[in-house]
């Protein structure tokens, strides 16, 4: 690595934690959890030594069950599950692989080794008496190659309703059926964008206050959205506009495999 | 050679309660390390004239004077806390002022009795921070083997921070050397975390304050041994390898002033050291205790380690806190995290209470309303998670 790319390299983790650390902070002060370790913790992981896989060196860092105070939600199913005072637990897994030049530095979406993330809530419902424990999950998982298998398309960043994390209320499931599809194609989330849809999907009200009044908040979304959105959007829109040239998508195949599936 | 400490109580020469008895105890258990030698409050004056005679390396201040007397055969006007204040205002007047009964800056320690503090503090907290360290009577008696270390260590590092305190910037290199960490780690740090180090003009006891209370004192980016042993998922007690362990996490030893003193680990180090050592795809927190150990072992070779024990006290198996109160450790899925307190920062780890604790004291006010109805939910036998 040249003394140029390293510095570049550091200065784009540097940020990515500094991203964290203030985040956190906005939790804290806002109540919108009960504990902000776990993104501190995530925060302070940026910084360290590197990891491999077989083939390449790679960095990221791991927010473990994030509690997020949930408001209220309108709507349930069942009806008669109770969500007072509820948190939703959050999981963030975010790895990249480090760059090879300068210019590929914060480049983060064509980096992106992995782009976890995981989330549920906790309810139950009083039937007669007797306590009922309901649960909802999703999550946004990433395959680094399209998969069309027989277990159907695998976009490469994918949001999937369900999953292991009913796993801990399976037993008692009734009524409901889920099948592994589909895998909606998603943007990827890196961990600020994680607590920003959790705000904006479950906390409606405290959203919209973070965006009328913190500016710091806005600014805070906009670097992950330049870096992992744009250029997921543009490969896609690329790919349509190309689609008579290139029916298979090039490099949007992967993204949308179910798309981009012209020979 | 040895360090020297004065200690001033009024119950020096006392018939019943002799103060000397601290004195020779922190001295008997230290093995010449440590010497403290005594001294019976007269006039606040003749106080200051006597510190500035015996040139102490720092001081054990009784709270309590009401059995002191004046040259005059009248009780002193003052307490522990009156003379502790008066102290810090000449030392920091010696730093700016040439004229006076100046003192050279060294640490204050506060020697009481729990019913004292009860008595003479219960609540008040303005008196705080003119401490660098308090400690139990008491434990003198029990314990002064752990006591002894975080004197010496205070004495010793003093002058560190006194240096530190007179430069007029606080550039990254000072901070990074007080903290004995190379300057590329504070990017790893909550930037917040450093604040309280960069303040200008601050003297050498708060500054001290800052680093024994906030960053040594409290669980944050530094953790004691205890927590250390939590977040591995090892149970020290029945470990006899535990040692083993800690030589291992050397690289994640916490090396700054005080070090000597008070052993902590850096947290994002111990994570680090894990992630090089152990296992870089999952992280601690993501594991079971058992796995954990189960891991540590295999890759270190280190035999005789146990992992924590499920309790239904506390229940769970990614044990990463301690109760504040029992001291169990905590799986955060199923412990209640508590709301700051005073002179806890957002950087500061949150405190817990283990499911049983809390079930004891559900109106504990720390708790926040969300906790309250999960307690409330938990209480009635509805879902504990």
């Amino acid at each position: 690595m040249t003394p140029a790319l390293r510095k570049a390299f550091e200065q784009h983790r540097t940020e990515r934690a500094e991203e964290l650390f203030e985040i956190a902070d906005i939790l804290d002060r806002e109540r919108l959890t009960p504990n902000s370790e776990p993104i501190r913790r995530a925060a302070s992981q940026c910084k360290a030594g590197f990891r491999k896989d077989d083939a390449r060196e790679y960095w990221g860092f791991d927010i473990a069950d994030l509690h997020i105070n949930l408001e209220n939600q309108r709507h349930l199913r069942p009806r008669s599950a109770v969500m007072d005072q509820c948190a939703g637990v959050l999981s963030v897994t975010v790895e990249e692989y480090v760059p090879d030049a300068e210019e590929a530095v914060g480049r983060s979406y064509e980096l992106l080794r992995q782009a976890n993330v995981d989330f549920h809530l906790d309810a139950y419902q009083d039937i007669a008496g007797e306590i009922h424990n309901v649960r909802a999950a999703w999550h946004l998982d990433t395959h680094l190659y399209a998969n069309e298998s027989d277990h159907g398309v695998h976009p490469r960043f994918h949001f999937q309703v369900g999953g292991e994390g009913l796993d801990a209320i399976d037993a008692d499931i009734r009524g409901i059926l889920m099948p592994e599809a589909p895998r909606l194609a998603c943007a990827p989330f890196d961990g600020i964008l994680a607590v920003d849809f959790v705000l904006a999907h479950y906390c409606g009200d405290q959203w919209s206050l973070l965006k009328d009044l913190m500016p710091s908040y806005l600014r805070l979304r906009k670097s992950p959205i330049q870096r992992y959105w744009l250029p997921y959007f543009r490969t896609l829109a690329e790919g349509i506009g190309n689609l008579d040239a290139v029916p298979g998508g090039g490099d949007a195949h992967a993204l949308l495999p179910n798309i981009f599936c012209g020979e | 050679m040895s360090t020297k400490f004065l200690l001033i109580d009024d119950d020096v020469q006392s018939a019943s309660t002799p103060a000397e008895r601290y004195a020779e105890k922190l001295t008997l258990v230290s093995n010449g390390a440590l010497t403290v030698d005594t001294y019976r409050p007269q006039s606040i004056d003749k106080v200051l004239a006597h510190i500035v005679e015996a040139k102490p390396d720092g001081l054990l201040v009784d709270l309590a004077l009401t059995n002191a007397l004046t040259e005059e055969h009248v009780s002193i006007a003052y307490d522990g806390l009156a003379l502790a204040q008066q102290i810090r205002t000449s030392q920091t007047r010696g730093l700016r002022q040439s004229s006076g009964t100046n003192l050279p800056e060294f640490p204050l320690v506060r020697l009481s009795k729990l019913d004292v503090i009860r008595e003479f503090i219960k609540g008040d907290t303005t008196g705080e921070d003119l401490f660098d360290e308090k400690v139990d009577k008491a434990d003198v008696i029990e314990h002064a083997e752990s006591i002894v270390p975080r004197l010496i260590s205070l004495a010793a590092d003093y002058p560190r921070v006194s240096e530190y305190a007179a430069a007029e910037t606080k550039t990254e290199d000072a901070v990074a050397r007080l903290l004995g960490v190379p300057e590329e780690f504070l990017a790893w740090l909550d930037a917040r975390t450093l604040l309280g180090l960069r303040r200008v003009d601050a003297p050498a006891h708060v500054l001290s304050h800052y680093v024994i209370g906030s960053l040594l004192g409290r669980p944050g980016p530094l953790i004691d041994e205890a927590l250390v042993a939590v977040r591995l998922g090892i149970d020290i007690r029945t470990s006899e390898s535990w040692t083993a362990v800690l030589d291992n996490l050397k690289p994640a030893a916490y090396q700054g002033v005080f070090a000597d003193g008070y052993r902590r680990w850096w947290m994002p180090l111990v994570l680090d050291w894990w992630a090089t050592t152990i296992d870089d795809k999952q992280a601690p927190f993501r594991l079971a205790a058992a796995d954990r150990v189960g891991m540590i072992q295999e890759k270190t070779k280190i035999g005789q380690l146990r992992p924590i024990a499920e309790n239904p006290d506390s229940p769970g198996t990614k044990f990463w806190q301690r109760c504040i109160v029992s001291k169990l450790p905590v799986d955060p899925a199923f412990g209640f995290p508590l709301m700051a307190e005073w002179g806890q920062e957002t950087w500061h780890d949150v405190d817990y209470l283990c499911q049983e604790e809390a079930m004891r004291d559900p109106r504990n006010t720390r708790l926040a309303p969300t906790e309250q109805s999960r307690l409330a939910r938990l209480r009635k036998g509805k879902n504990p998670a």
